[in-house]
């Protein structure tokens, strides 16, 4: 649908209330990108393992750093995030909660879940 | 092969004189061919949701196998992989993610990039990654174990 003139549109994310459903729509999203940098760096993984242990060394002091430790975490955020919202969706395709009570309920339940994983793991590794 | 021709340039009204033959407007041709306006059909919707469902299983496996290697040395980590049935997981595992977010990519680029040119090239470039990753995973496991 190419324009020729770039139009305004009519404002919607200053305008639109933030709900549980919208928010997590857009986050399952982003988590779904932002998980595929994640993919990339297990696979960088996999290779440095391949290679020889220098590799693999270099990799894990990189790991072991303060952006290696927050790369990861985001990475364990966005992927409990995406696996719990994931179920969500799929209980959604086959016809189970959409009403809005249990959506609200399993969106928060989403969220919760996210965090807790995400510390629970963190804190064993 | 005429008469295809003639069912999809005709009125459902005309072919038995003013009654609808069907429930809806499609004609016969377009409820043979079984596609939607989006010209390609129900595929990629239903392989994102079988690949998720794989994913259920084979992202468990994945952090529980994290989970035993965590702390080993090189040479542990490097011979648990040269088991043929982590590698297997391994390798199933990435393929899998790479296809499902390959799948998830190609729906956001329909969502966002209007231009036709740079739209066909993103998605040129997802599905390249999309299958260059699990192969180049596959290498890395096979000079592993071997």
């Amino acid at each position: 649908m190419p324009s020729s003139k770039k139009r305004p549109l009519s404002p919607h994310l200053q305008v639109y209330r933030w709900q549980i459903t919208n928010t997590l729509s857009i986050f399952h999203r982003l988590t779904g990108i932002g998980l595929c940098f994640s993919l990339v760096f297990l696979v960088a993984w996999l290779g440095c393992l391949a290679l020889s242990i220098d590799a693999y060394n270099g990799f894990m002091s990189l790991f072991h750093s303060f952006v290696g430790q927050f790369i990861f975490i985001m990475s364990l955020l966005g992927l409990y995030y995406h696996l719990a919202n994931g179920i969500r969706h799929l209980a959604w395709d086959a016809g189970y909660g959409f009403s809005l009570k249990v959506t609200t309920i399993t969106g928060w339940l989403v969220v919760i879940f996210s965090f807790l994983a995400t510390l629970l793991t963190w804190m064993a590794v | 092969m005429v008469g295809s021709y003639i069912l999809l340039f005709s009125n459902p009204t005309n072919l038995d004189g003013g009654v609808m033959k069907n429930q809806n407007m499609r004609t016969g041709l377009a409820q043979a061919k079984g596609l939607g306006s989006a010209k390609e059909g129900v595929h990629h919707w239903l392989m994102q949701r079988l690949s998720a469902v794989f994913l259920l299983f084979l992202i468990t496996w994945l952090i529980y196998t994290m989970f035993l290697l965590k702390g080993k040395t090189y040479h542990e980590i490097h011979h648990c992989m040269q088991n043929p049935f982590n590698a297997a997981g391994m390798f199933l595992s990435i393929a899998t993610m790479s296809y499902h977010a390959m799948l998830g990519v190609q729906v956001v680029i329909e969502d966002y990039v209007h231009h036709f040119g740079w739209r066909t090239f993103s998605l040129i470039v997802v599905k390249f990654i999309g299958y260059a990753l699990p192969a180049l995973s596959l290498f890395f496991l096979i000079k592993i174990m071997g």
